[in-house]
């Protein structure tokens, strides 16, 4: 095993490098599916270098890192500029082995509650349990699809912030499933800096901290406050690296607000640009709601017991993978026909971004479906012919 | 009690002669023209109106030759000086020169406000709004996202105060590229002339003569000055200026003569009763040079005008000794048909264009000419609207195949929707150089609703204004800093000559939306949301 494991690693770095260093580079860091207005390196290295002009980076609007990555990228482009490219594959590198880490935990756990459960399940689902070989392989496969996930490997190459981002939210997993809650905070603090969304995340990290506690409800609001001071002392330092608040302005303002048009994978682009002004307001609140709180608490009341979820009983990956593919595919050569060819026009990648988006919300709706398809026959069994009928669990 | 009765006496004279006072201001008429090469005929025409009196907000309460509308914005909006040209067409430096009047096409507008006037930009609006009413010109458009307040390139060319200096907090600076210029225009703007058009040099505008030009540009220039040489008696000027080219294949036959009469429409008739001196200068210099013409009716005086090193050659008409009320011409007749000879192009000029494909990067390309023997140092502002975000650290400038760093450089990032980007740069230029001064920049996306009606035209961007003091004078015209009238710009030699260049206009072609789909694209991105949102729910509220 550690040679595959050895393997694994030696390869993603390689793919990682070699891409960096050839000429693919800036192509790959300027496509609009990867460098978006939060995180292309072009935006950071115009900060940098108003920065070092000593003009405030957040006067203008091409900038939206946060002033402690200011201060790293700043290090990183006067010092070391020849190893940028390293420092963002020893990231990338480092979440995927911090991911391996979270998922041999989970595993482990689940293992554990599964033995403890045993008694409750039904019979004949016995290829429906964990065993000791899957107790081994799924953290591998966790850390090779992040490690060889296009994407990913895409958003290393092209040194976009994602990258620090992800390295972040492993670190939250990890602390998250080992119970430490200082260190989940600060990950977690350091994530809703950069990015502000990933703010859902702190129900799950109260829900699972608190799940061996006497006292959850302590537990939650000790979580809790934990994390507003890590978050205001996060603002306060970056406030004292800038001397000024139009930072939050310039991070916050512009994720919610959604001023830059620029097309990406998602779909708000296109929708805020038709959009009637009048309207904007009203749909700028209830997208932002619907992407942060709508779905946060059906979800963390119906998986309160599994904050972390596994996938076993997929039902339509075959058509979620062919999407995901045909849209990659598609995304760019629409684009070079609307933008360079001008044959075609917006309403051509907004198509695509559609397609994109209709199969990520299948692949998560299956996810989730599945999941709760394996509870049910968990503790129900497995059942064939008429039973099967009377009993069906439909995605309706 | 005895002396009573006179000083009575002598309060009511004083109190008259308060009253009573006749205006000490002054109006001049003049007209300059002069042969371009090839086939232009460059005419300038300015009406100057000198007021001695002291500069404070009652001043334009009372106004003589001063027009009354343009005195009340001045006074209301507190503006110290005030510029405004509008203009079509471009100024072709490297083949004509420098015009008298330099002005980027579209419109171009700034003011330097009074020291401790609060709430500038607000004035600023309010003033640009009035302007726009007062030449009926699309001035209102001009908000914070098109205003800046250049540092270094534009400095107050009337009084200032020696000791502290109006800083660039009081001066706002404004273009609007797309500006289309016209009659509507030229009406008001001839409306302010103290002898409208109806007599002297300003009968001879006349609108469906003056828009069959290649260039025209109606300038506007008010500054507080001095009136002596120590500058104890300060006053106010105002020039009206309209400077046009002419081709004279788009005039009409394809011959090389000239005439008054065929480049206005009509002769010269009366004088304006009003003006002080109506002055007709020819500038009959390349009548050295080969292209030899011959002024029919003959100038009265003939000046020979050395300025910086380069003497040029000015007939002179005086318009109260000629035509004895009647309608006359001026004519120039060229003996053989021109010669187009290679032409010696100024100093510095430059050119501007677009670099790039596609709409997703591209470049702003502009390249400066010294054909100097000398290094000179130049100033470059640039101005960028927000929809042209633009990458600072990608400037370069290169010049004979070596990146050179600028002495100084000013720069404001753009902010959307609210403020263009600002860029000013001390650049010196080698000596017999070509600089080019290069940008990257994104193509930005807009809202729908902010595109213009025709979305495919693209969108302009203004032009960027290069300012140098130039060691000579070749191919120069401007009036000294120190004189209002064309006749102060005769033998005026100075230690440098203060140019301003402005480049081309660039058009960008910005993507487009589609504009007939709002509905569809609102009905199926919420589609998609809905479809997130049933299974979701679906799931999490399943038992």
């Amino acid at each position: 095993m550690g040679k595959s494991f050895c393997s694994q690693f030696v390869v993603a770095i390689a793919i990682r490098l070699i891409l960096i260093n050839s000429s693919y580079q800036k192509g790959i860091a300027e496509r609009v599916e990867i460098s978006t207005l939060l995180n292309s390196w072009k935006r950071v290295t115009e900060g940098v270098a108003l920065y070092q002009e000593g003009i405030d980076p957040y006067t203008g609007d091409i900038f939206h890192e946060t002033p402690i990555a200011l201060m790293f990228l700043n290090f990183l482009i006067t010092n070391i500029p020849q190893a940028i490219g390293c420092v963002f594959v020893f990231c990338d590198i480092l979440t995927a082995y911090i991911l391996y880490l979270a998922a041999t935990v989970y595993m482990k756990e689940t293992f554990d509650k599964q033995k403890k459960e045993m008694a409750n399940y039904a019979k004949g689902i016995y290829n429906l349990l964990l065993n000791e070989n899957d107790f081994n392989t799924a953290p591998i496969y966790v850390m090779s699809v992040y490690l060889f996930n296009p994407f990913t490997i895409l958003n290393c190459v092209a040194f976009t912030s994602t990258t620090f981002a992800n390295l972040f939210l492993s670190i939250v997993y990890l602390s998250m499933v080992k119970g430490y809650r200082i260190c989940s905070c600060l990950a977690l603090g350091l994530a809703v800096l950069q990015s502000f969304y990933p703010i859902v995340l702190i129900v799950p990290v109260c829900m699972y901290i608190s799940q061996n506690s006497y006292n959850k409800v302590t537990s939650v609001i000790l979580t809790l406050s934990v994390f507003v001071y890590t978050m205001m002392a996060l603002l306060y330092l970056s406030y004292c690296i800038i001397g000024d608040w139009k930072f939050i302005h310039s991070i916050y303002v512009a994720i919610l607000t959604v001023p830059d048009l620029r097309p990406n994978i998602g779909l708000f682009w296109y929708f805020f640009t038709e959009m009637f002004e009048h309207f904007r307001v009203l749909f700028i609140f209830s997208f932002q709601l619907n992407a942060t709180l709508l779905y946060l608490a059906p979800l963390s009341l119906r998986f309160h017991s599994d904050p972390l979820l596994l996938a076993t009983n997929m039902q339509q990956s075959f058509i979620i993978a062919c999407s995901i593919v045909v849209t990659t595919v598609l995304g760019p050569t629409v684009w070079h026909l609307w933008i360079y060819s001008r044959s075609a026009n917006a309403n051509f990648y907004f198509g695509v971004t559609l397609a994109f988006a209709t199969s990520q919300i299948f692949l998560i709706t299956d996810l989730l479906f599945s999941y709760i398809k394996r509870d049910f026959y968990l503790k129900y069994g497995v059942m064939d012919g008429d039973e099967r009928v009377k009993l069906k669990l439909l995605l309706e | 009690m005895r002396y009573l009765p006179i000083s009575v006496i002598v309060l009511v004279f004083n109190f008259c002669v308060t009253l009573c006072e006749i205006p000490k201001d002054e109006y001049h008429e003049e007209l300059f023209i002069k042969p371009l090469p090839h086939t232009y005929i460059y005419s300038y025409f300015q009406f100057t109106t000198l007021w001695d009196t002291p500069f404070h907000g009652r001043t334009f309460d009372h106004c003589h030759l001063f027009p009354h509308p343009l005195g009340e914005l001045i006074a209301r909006y507190d503006v110290k000086e005030l510029h405004v040209s509008l203009t079509k067409g471009l100024w072709r430096h490297e083949t004509w020169g420098y015009p008298v009047q330099e002005a980027p096409p579209g419109a171009e507008v700034w003011a330097w406000f009074k020291q401790g006037t609060s709430n500038i930009d607000n004035k600023w609006k309010e003033l640009t709004g009035a302007l726009s009413g007062l030449l009926c010109a699309s001035l209102n458009f001009i908000d914070s996202y098109n205003s800046m307040s250049p540092q270094l390139s534009l400095r107050p060319f009337g009084i200032d105060n020696v000791k502290t200096p109006t800083n660039s907090s009081h001066l706002r600076y404004s273009t609007l590229p797309r500006e289309i210029v016209c009659t509507e225009n030229l009406t008001p703007w001839k409306k302010m002339l103290p002898c409208d058009s109806r007599r002297g040099l300003s009968a001879l505008l006349n609108s469906d003569h003056i828009y069959n030009t290649v260039y025209h540009s109606l300038g506007l220039h008010f500054r507080p000055i001095c009136m002596n040489k120590d500058c104890s008696v300060t006053g106010l000027e105002l020039k009206q200026t309209v400077s046009l080219v002419y081709d004279l294949i788009i005039t009409g036959r394809a011959e090389t003569h000239w005439s008054i009469q065929r480049l206005f429409g009509s002769g010269i008739g009366s004088v304006c009763p009003l003006a002080v001196t109506s002055l007709i200068y020819i500038d009959v210099t390349s009548n050295q040079t080969g292209n030899i013409f011959q002024l029919n009716p003959k100038p009265l005086d003939t000046v020979i005008s050395t300025r910086g090193g380069h003497s040029s050659t000015i007939a002179v008409y005086d318009m109260n000794q000629m035509g004895d009320g009647k309608l006359y011409n001026i004519e120039a007749t060229y003996s053989k048909n021109r010669v187009y000879g290679i032409n010696a192009p100024p100093v510095l000029f430059t050119s501007r264009y677009i670099t790039g494909y596609g709409q997703e990067f591209g470049g702003i390309m502009t390249k400066i000419h010294n054909r100097h023997w000398q290094p000179i140092k130049i100033l470059f502002l640039e101005n960028i609207p927000w929809f042209v975000p633009v990458y600072l650290h990608t400037l370069k400038i290169v010049s004979n195949g070596r990146e050179i760093k600028p002495l100084l450089k000013k720069y404001i990032p753009g902010k959307e929707r609210v403020r263009p980007y600002y860029l000013e740069l001390m650049i010196e230029l080698p000596a017999r150089s070509l600089t080019s001064v290069s940008l990257q920049f994104e193509y930005a996306f807009l809202k729908w609703q902010e595109y213009p009606p025709d979305a495919n035209h693209g969108f302009y961007m203004g032009a960027a204004v290069i300012t140098a003091m130039l060691p000579v004078a070749r191919n120069y015209t401007s009036l000294p800093q120190d004189g209002s009238l064309i006749l102060s710009s005769i033998n005026a030699t100075r230690e440098s000559y203060y140019i301003r260049v402005t480049t081309e206009v660039l058009i960008i072609s910005l993507p487009t939306p589609d504009f007939s789909m709002p509905y569809n694209v609102i009905c199926l991105a919420c589609t998609v949301v809905a479809l997130a949102f049933g299974p979701l729910h679906n799931i999490t509220t399943k038992r």
